[in-house]
């Protein structure tokens, strides 16, 4: 089952998008991953959630915005919903 | 408190509370803990599990370590067609785990090294007691410490090419350094950065020929010797650095939209810092030709016990090192052999 509330949005190359993705995947939570840079609006959603950057990953989880949010951070969100 | 570890407690509710720091927390006992999960702790995890120990890995804030910041690896050994840091380091977890490492997010927020078993607090709440422990913590970047830099974080100051590169598209961004990161990152921004320029503090490089002689033939970038960041410009983000000549003492501006810092990295020591000995630049000592530390059952591995090499390749062998180091002691000490993943309420 597909959970569309949670999304990843990211870049092909960044790191900490690989890191975020890895412990979603290992916790078994599905999400939707889109490429900001293949994705010229989800950049600019990207970008008004965070100062104007584009910061990568931004983690949007039932309609709340985390920039690069840390593995703990990440990891209570998750289990919190 | 996580699910897990609700159900350890569920499984040890006739055991005896006695610590009264720890009244919720129901503490996991192992044999051998591995901290941190670059090439040193895969390594070190891969080999204790087939020596059939019981072994748990935190992975830490940065899984995977440094080299997942590293975009190709090509002096590692057996692969010569060269692959990402992230698949070599996503190669070493899979291996490690196939022969039955236990693999864990957290990351290790205390380390009581006064008694034995030697007990660690973890971010997730929970306390684990362990006989033997491995530190391969690593390094992380060391910044240039000045206060606009920190200020500038995220806005055009950043310590990873790899992952703040692409958003330097079109401008010219500056790399401070002189070592091998510093020349894979000035290459790296080369895909993206109009110029780079590389300003070091000196008059030669320090990193390695192959690397050297990339970055003199690549037409987009250019070195500023001899000059020091004496500061970092701008409001919202990184408009200009003030560079100071170190032989005249004549400070200029350069414009840049970016600057990387890749002046060298600083070993994670935070969680020994008061109890294992370190090293005049702060990198954990280990006795000569062994991982061991001074502690026994405390074993050193990979970046954090190393300001020499720094390779791949040294950490993922010192890792080898410390799991045979380890698996030696552990059999030596005869009140170990029944721990194995015994669990006891604290």
């Amino acid at each position: 089952m597909t959970d569309n509330s949670l999304t990843v949005y990211s870049t092909t190359w960044c790191p900490d998008c690989h890191r975020a993705k890895a412990l979603l995947d290992s916790k078994k939570v599905d999400y939707r991953e889109v490429d900001i840079e293949a994705t010229p609006e989800a950049a600019d959603i990207v970008a008004s959630h965070n100062d104007g950057k584009h910061r990568v990953p931004t983690i949007e989880i039932d309609g709340r915005f985390f920039g690069n949010p840390s593995l703990k951070e990440l990891g209570d969100l998750v289990a919190a919903r | 408190m996580s699910h897990s570890a609700s159900n350890l407690e569920a499984a040890n509710t006739e055991a005896v509370n006695t610590d009264a720091t720890n009244t919720d927390a129901t503490i996991e006992r192992r044999q051998l803990v591995i901290i941190g999960s670059g090439p040193a702790g895969f390594t070190a995890a891969l080999y204790a599990a087939r020596a059939n120990l019981d072994v748990l890995l935190l992975r830490g804030a940065e899984p995977g370590g440094q080299l997942t910041s590293t975009p190709e690896i090509e002096n590692y050994p057996g692969f010569p067609e060269s692959l990402t840091g992230f698949d070599l380091m996503a190669r070493m977890e899979s291996q490690a785990e196939r022969f039955g490492a236990e693999l864990r997010y957290g990351t290790v927020t205390g380390l009581d090294l006064t008694q034995r078993p030697y007990r660690l607090s973890v971010d997730d709440d929970t306390t684990i007691k362990s006989d033997a422990i491995i530190l391969s913590t690593g390094a992380s970047a060391r910044y240039l410490g000045l206060d606009n830099e920190r200020r500038l974080l995220g806005r055009g100051v950043s310590a990873c090419a790899t992952c703040d590169g692409a958003f330097f598209r079109d401008v010219e961004v500056a790399v401070v350094g002189g070592g091998d990161t510093a020349m894979e990152e000035a290459l790296f921004l080369t895909r993206f950065a109009t110029r780079v320029v590389v300003i070091h503090r000196r008059d030669e490089l320090r990193a390695s020929k192959i690397l050297q002689e990339r970055a003199f033939a690549h037409p987009k970038i250019e070195f500023l010797w001899n000059r020091q960041v004496r500061d970092i410009l701008g409001e919202d983000k990184v408009e200009a650095l003030q560079l100071e000549d170190t032989r005249t003492g004549v400070t200029a501006t350069l414009e840049t939209g970016g600057v990387f810092i890749a002046i060298g990295h600083r070993p994670n020591t935070d969680l020994v810092r008061e109890t294992l000995d370190l090293d005049a630049h702060g990198y954990l000592v280990t006795e000569p030709g062994s991982t061991h530390t001074g502690k026994p059952g405390i074993f050193a591995c990979g970046d954090v016990q190393d300001p020499i090499y720094r390779q791949a390749v040294t950490a993922a062998g010192s890792g080898a090192m410390a799991a045979l180091d380890a698996e030696r002691w552990l059999a030596e000490q005869p009140e170990t052999a029944s721990a194995k993943t015994e669990l006891v309420a604290a």
